[in-house]
C-alpha cells in the first residue's frame, strides 16, 4: 500500500492531493493534460519535491516534510517509464535494460527478460535503431529489471501510432500481471483506464475529483453487462424518437440505438467518450471462415 | 546473504503453463526477497553516500579552481605592481621634469626605463595601445559586423556552412604567423601605398589585430542576430519591407545588445593583443596622434621588456603595474560586455 | 523613397555584407597562399627533423616541433581534469546558485585577460612564488624556481580552462533532461548519473573542446615569453632514467618552441633577412599543425551535431 498526501504550489497552479495505492494492483491517474498527473509522478519519484506532505510505502518513509525525510530517487524502489521512452542512445538495448540492475548475479535474467518482452535477439541494437513500440517494451522491461516495489508510467502510450498503441496495452497488461507489481499509470486515454485500470484516480487541476473503479468513476454504477466496449461517439443522427449513436473503438465502428430522449438527458455530444455494454442474452456469435 | 535470486524466477513466471497471477504475487510479495533487497540496499546506500561525498568535493575544487585562479592573477599582478608605487613616485607615471634642448624645464612623457634615472610614464603607452585598437575595431566592427549579418541573415545554409568554418579558421590562426606577415608583407604594402616614414607603425598593427578580432565579433553577432525571433522578421516582411530593411531597420536593432557585447570584447582582445603590435607597431614610446607613427603598446612592453629585467627593480615592478592596468582594464570592458550580454538573455527569455 | 531606391539599396547592402564574408574569406586563402609558396621551399625531412646549425641561419626546426608537442600534451593533461570537473560541478551540481554564478563570472573574465598578463602571472605566481618556494622549502639550490616547461605549460593550462570548461558545460548541456531523469529513477546516483549516461553523450564535445584547446595553446607565444621558452637549446628537453636508460621529458628544463622560433627568428635574430626561408617553414609547420586541430575540431563539431539523438 501506498499512502500519498501533498501539497505542492507553482507560480499559477496548485497541486493538493491524497490517495492511496492499492498493492499489487493497476491504479491510473485519469485527468485532462495540466491537470498536475505527471508532476505527482515526478513528486512520488523523488525528481521533484513537494512544498508539504507525507509519502510512504509499507513501513517505508520516502518523504515527509514535518520530519524532514526526503529520499533520493535512488533509495525509492521504483520503476518509471517516461512517455519519450528515455532510452541511453549511447548503450545497447541490453545495457540499456541491465543499468537498473544492480547485483551483478542477477544479470543472467537478462535473456528472459528480452523475451518476456518479445525482444530476444535485438541485445546489441541500439534505441535508434529500434521501433516506437520496441523502444517504449525496451523502457517498460528496464523500470522492471530492477523489481521495483512500485512502477510509474508516465502516459507511456502517447507517443506511439494507434496500431502500435494497441498492440502494447495488450503487452503492458500482461507484462503488469506477471510481474504483480503496484502500477501508477498516467493517462488522458479512458480507453487505456477500461483496458489497464483497476482502479482510478480521476485528477481536475491540481485536484481529485472522483476515485473507484472505472465503472463506479465513469458510470456512477456497476454494470452487470456481458461486453462492454469504450470509444468515442463520431456521429449521432437523431430524429423525434430514436437515435442512431455511431462510436469508435480502436478501429471498429459500433452502431447502436437509443432513444432521442436519452440523447438529450446524458447532453450526449460527437466526441464523448461512451461505453456499449451488452447483456449476454442478445449477443450473437459467428466463427469466422478462414480460408484454407 | 545467501539467497540466491535464480533466473528461474523469469523463465518460470514467462512459461506459458505456469502464468498464473497466483505464483507471480506470491514470488514478488516474497517478504523474505523483499526483505533481502531492502536491507541489501540499505548496505550500498551508505557506502554510495561516502562515494557521492567526495566526488562532489573534488568537482567542487574544480570549480573552485576558476575562482581562484582570476583571484590569484588579481593578487600577483597588484602585489608586484603596488611595490612600484613605492619605488617610483606616482607622479612619475604620468611624467617627469626634463631639460630640454635649451635647456628648458618641460614636463614631458616618456617611457625610458634605463638607467639609474629611468623615466616610467605610462601615457605613451596608453596612447599606443589606443592608438593600435580603436582604429583595429573600428575595421572589424565594419568588417565583423557585414560578416555576422551575412552569416545570419543573408547567406543560404550551404554557404554558411562553408563560411562560418572559414572564419572559425580565421581566428584559429596563431598571432605571431599574423604578426610575422604583417611584420614582412603587410608592411611592405602599406608603406608603398602611403609613403610612410615609419615602416612599422600603429596602422599596420591595426589591420594585423582586427583580423584577430573580425572573427570575434562575427561569430557574435551571428549569435545575437540568430537568438531574434523569426516573428519579428515576418511581420516585417508582411508590412512590405525589403530584406535588406528588415535587417537594418528590425534585426540589428534587436539584436544590437549582442552586437554591442560583440565589439566591447573585441576591443577588450584589441587591447590585449600582444604578438602582433609587437612585431609590427615599430615599438618607439611616442606621445603622438598619428596613426602612421610608430607606437609602443603596454602588451608590447611588457613583452619586450619582462625577460630582460632584473627580478623586484623598479623597472620590473612597473612592468607589473602596467599588466595590472592592462587587467583592469579589459576586465572592466568584460564586465561590461557581460551585463549586456545578460540582459539581452533576460530580454529574450521574456 | 522610391520603390527602385529601395531596391537598390536591397541588393546594394546585401552585397556589401555579402562581400565583407568573401573578403573576410580572402584574407584568409591569401595568408594561407603565402605561407604555403613561402615556406615550402624549404620543407623537407632534415628541416622537420634536425636541430639548428651555424647560429640558427641554417638546419632545422625539430627541438621546436618536439617542445611545442610537449608543451601542448603537459598543457592539456593539466587542463582537462579542472576544466572537465569545473565544467561538471557547473551543469550538475551548482546549477544557477550564487557560487555557480561567481565561478561563471571568475570563468568569462578569465577568457578575456590578455595572454601576456598570464605571462606576467605565470612569472610572478608559478617561477617565482611556487617554483622559489618550492626550492626555499626543500632547502635545494635552484630547481623548480627558474622558467621551466612546467610552468610554462602550467600557465597555458590556465589560459585555455575557459575554453575547456565553456566547451564542455555544451557538451554537458546538451545531453537531455529526461535521459538524466530516466537513469535517476533507475534508481542510479548522481556520479552514477553523470558516469554513465551524461559523460558518454558528451565525450565527443569535450574532445572538441580538448582540440580547440591545443591548436590555441600551441599557437600562443605571449604567456610562455618569459615561463620557459629558450632561444636555442643544444639538447631536447630530456632527461634519462639512470640504470633503465629510458628517455623522458623533463618538465623542469627549458624548450624550444615554433610560435616563439618563428618571433625571435623573425624580429631578433643575428640575419633576419638571410633566415626568411626558415621563418616561413617554421610558420608553414605551426599553420600547418594548428590548421589540423582546428579543422578536425569543426568537423567532429558538425558531424556530432547531425547524428540523430
Amino acid at each position: 500500500m501506498l499512502n500519498i498526501s501533498l501539497q505542492k504550489t507553482w507560480k499559477e497552479f496548485r497541486l493538493d492531493v491524497a490517495f492511496e495505492i492499492p498493492r499489487g494492483k493497476v491504479t491510473a491517474l485519469f485527468g485532462p493534460s495540466g491537470a498536475g498527473k505527471s508532476s505527482i509522478l515526478r513528486i512520488i519519484s523523488g525528481l521533484e519535491m513537494a512544498d508539504r506532505g507525507m509519502i510512504s510505502h509499507g513501513k517505508e518513509v520516502w518523504f515527509d516534510d514535518t520530519k524532514g525525510i526526503s529520499l533520493p530517487p535512488q533509495q525509492r524502489s521504483i520503476g518509471f517509464v517516461f512517455q519519450d521512452f528515455a532510452l541511453f542512445p549511447h548503450l545497447t538495448v541490453e545495457r540499456n535494460v541491465a543499468f537498473g540492475i544492480k547485483e551483478k548475479r542477477r544479470l543472467n535474467e537478462l535473456k528472459d527478460l528480452m523475451s518476456l518482452i518479445g525482444l530476444s535477439g535485438y541485445e546489441r541494437y541500439y534505441p535508434a535503431q529500434l521501433s516506437g513500440g520496441q523502444k517504449q517494451r525496451v523502457a517498460l522491461i528496464r523500470a522492471l529489471a530492477r523489481k521495483p516495489d512500485l512502477l510509474l508510467l508516465d502516459e507511456p502510450l502517447s507517443a506511439l501510432d494507434w496500431e502500435t498503441r494497441r498492440q502494447l496495452q495488450e503487452d503492458l497488461k500482461r507484462i503488469t500481471q506477471q510481474f504483480q507489481v503496484t502500477t501508477l499509470y498516467v493517462t488522458h486515454d479512458i480507453t487505456e483506464v477500461y483496458k489497464l485500470a483497476d482502479y482510478v484516480v480521476v485528477l481536475e487541476s491540481g485536484r481529485i475529483v472522483k476515485q473507484g473503479t472505472p465503472e463506479e468513476v465513469f458510470l456512477g454504477k456497476k454494470l452487470s453487462t456481458r461486453i462492454q466496449i469504450v470509444g468515442k461517439v463520431v456521429s449521432i443522427e437523431s430524429d423525434s424518437i430514436i437515435a442512431a449513436v455511431t462510436v469508435l473503438h480502436d478501429d471498429q465502428y459500433f452502431k447502436t440505438l437509443i432513444d432521442t430522449e436519452e440523447v438529450d438527458r446524458l447532453n450526449l455530444k460527437v466526441g464523448d467518450d461512451v461505453v456499449i455494454g451488452a447483456k449476454s442474452s442478445d449477443v450473437i456469435l459467428f466463427k469466422v471462415l478462414t480460408q484454407s | 546473504m545467501k539467497y540466491d535470486l535464480q533466473s528461474s524466477n523469469f523463465r518460470a513466471a514467462n512459461m506459458p503453463n505456469s502464468t498464473s497471477p497466483e505464483s507471480g504475487l506470491k514470488r514478488f510479495g516474497d517478504k523474505r526477497i523483499s526483505d533481502l533487497l531492502v536491507e541489501s540496499r540499505q548496505a550500498n546506500v551508505n557506502r554510495q553516500r561516502v562515494q557521492e561525498f567526495i566526488i562532489e568535493k573534488l568537482l567542487f575544487a574544480g570549480g573552485m579552481a576558476a575562482i581562484l585562479f582570476i583571484a590569484l592573477i588579481f593578487i600577483f599582478l597588484f602585489k608586484e605592481g603596488a611595490k612600484a608605487l613605492f619605488l617610483i613616485k606616482p607622479i612619475e607615471f604620468i611624467g617627469t621634469h626634463i631639460l630640454d634642448f635649451d635647456n628648458n624645464r618641460v614636463f614631458a612623457c616618456m617611457w625610458q626605463p634605463v638607467g639609474e634615472s629611468g623615466k616610467y610614464s605610462i601615457v605613451p603607452l596608453l596612447i599606443g595601445s589606443f592608438l593600435v585598437a580603436l582604429p583595429a575595431t573600428v575595421i572589424s566592427t565594419i568588417l565583423g559586423g557585414g560578416c555576422g549579418i551575412y552569416l545570419a541573415e543573408i547567406a543560404s545554409a550551404k554557404v554558411r556552412e562553408i563560411v562560418k568554418p572559414a572564419i572559425e579558421l580565421l581566428a584559429g590562426i596563431p598571432t605571431v604567423v599574423i604578426g610575422f606577415l604583417c611584420l614582412t608583407l603587410l608592411a611592405t604594402y602599406v608603406q608603398n601605398a602611403f609613403h610612410t616614414t615609419f615602416r612599422l607603425n600603429a596602422f599596420v598593427g591595426a589591420i594585423g589585430v582586427s583580423l584577430v578580432i573580425i572573427p570575434v565579433i562575427a561569430s557574435i553577432t551571428d549569435d545575437a542576430l540568430r537568438a531574434v525571433p523569426n516573428e519579428l522578421r515576418e511581420a516585417s516582411y508582411g508590412l512590405g519591407a525589403t530584406r535588406w530593411e528588415t535587417i537594418w531597420k528590425v534585426v540589428v536593432p534587436a539584436g544590437i545588445s549582442g552586437v554591442t557585447a560583440s565589439i566591447i570584447l573585441g576591443m577588450g582582445r584589441a587591447l590585449g593583443e600582444t604578438m602582433i603590435v609587437v612585431m609590427a607597431t615599430g615599438n618607439a614610446a611616442l606621445v603622438t596622434g598619428n596613426i602612421f607613427s610608430s607606437v609602443r603598446t603596454m602588451t608590447a612592453t611588457i613583452a619586450a621588456e619582462l625577460g630582460a629585467v632584473p627580478q623586484g627593480g623598479p623597472q620590473y615592478c612597473a612592468l607589473f603595474l602596467v599588466g595590472a592596468i592592462l587587467f583592469f582594464i579589459t576586465f572592466v570592458l568584460n564586465l561590461v560586455a557581460e551585463m549586456i550580454i545578460n540582459r539581452m538573455r533576460k530580454k529574450l527569455r521574456l | 523613397m522610391t520603390v527602385g531606391k529601395r531596391k537598390i539599396f536591397n541588393s546594394f547592402f546585401q552585397g556589401l555584407c555579402r562581400s565583407m564574408a568573401f573578403l573576410a574569406m580572402a584574407v584568409l586563402i591569401v595568408i594561407l597562399v603565402k605561407v604555403v609558396t613561402n615556406g615550402v621551399g624549404v620543407i623537407n625531412l632534415s628541416f622537420l627533423f634536425k636541430a639548428p646549425r651555424e647560429g640558427m641561419t641554417e638546419g632545422g626546426i625539430f627541438p621546436a616541433i618536439f617542445g611545442t608537442v610537449c608543451i601542448t600534451m603537459l598543457m592539456i593533461v593539466l587542463a582537462i581534469p579542472v576544466g572537465v570537473s569545473a565544467a561538471i560541478y557547473l551543469t550538475e551540481y551548482a546549477g544557477k546558485n550564487f557560487l555557480g554564478r561567481i565561478i561563471r563570472a571568475s570563468i568569462n573574465n578569465l577568457a578575456g585577460v590578455p595572454s601576456i598578463v598570464f605571462g606576467l602571472f605565470g612569472v610572478g605566481f608559478f617561477v617565482l612564488f611556487i617554483g622559489r618556494g618550492m626550492d626555499k622549502i626543500l632547502g635545494i639550490p635552484l630547481l623548480f624556481g627558474q622558467p621551466a616547461m612546467l610552468w610554462a605549460a602550467s600557465t597555458l593550462a590556465l589560459l585555455v580552462l575557459p575554453v575547456i570548461i565553456v566547451s564542455t558545460e555544451e557538451a554537458l548541456n546538451s545531453v537531455s533532461v529526461s535521459l538524466r531523469e530516466a537513469a535517476f529513477a533507475l534508481g542510479a546516483t548522481k556520479w552514477q548519473v553523470v558516469r554513465n549516461v551524461v559523460l558518454p553523450q558528451a565525450r565527443s564535445g569535450i574532445l572538441t573542446g580538448a582540440i580547440l584547446s591545443i591548436s590555441r595553446g600551441a599557437g600562443e607565444t605571449a604567456p610562455i615569453l618569459f615561463t620557459g621558452c629558450a632561444y636555442f637549446l643544444p639538447r631536447l628537453p630530456v632527461f634519462t632514467i639512470p640504470y633503465v636508460h629510458i628517455p623522458v621529458i623533463n618538465p623542469l628544463d627549458q624548450f624550444m618552441e615554433l610560435s616563439y622560433h618563428i618571433f625571435i627568428m623573425a624580429t631578433q635574430s643575428t640575419n633576419v633577412a638571410a633566415t626568411r626561408p626558415i621563418q616561413y617553414g617554421t610558420t608553414l609547420v605551426l599553420i600547418a599543425l594548428t590548421f589540423l586541430l582546428n579543422l578536425s575540431a569543426i568537423i567532429f563539431r558538425i558531424y556530432f551535431r547531425k547524428r540523430p539523438r
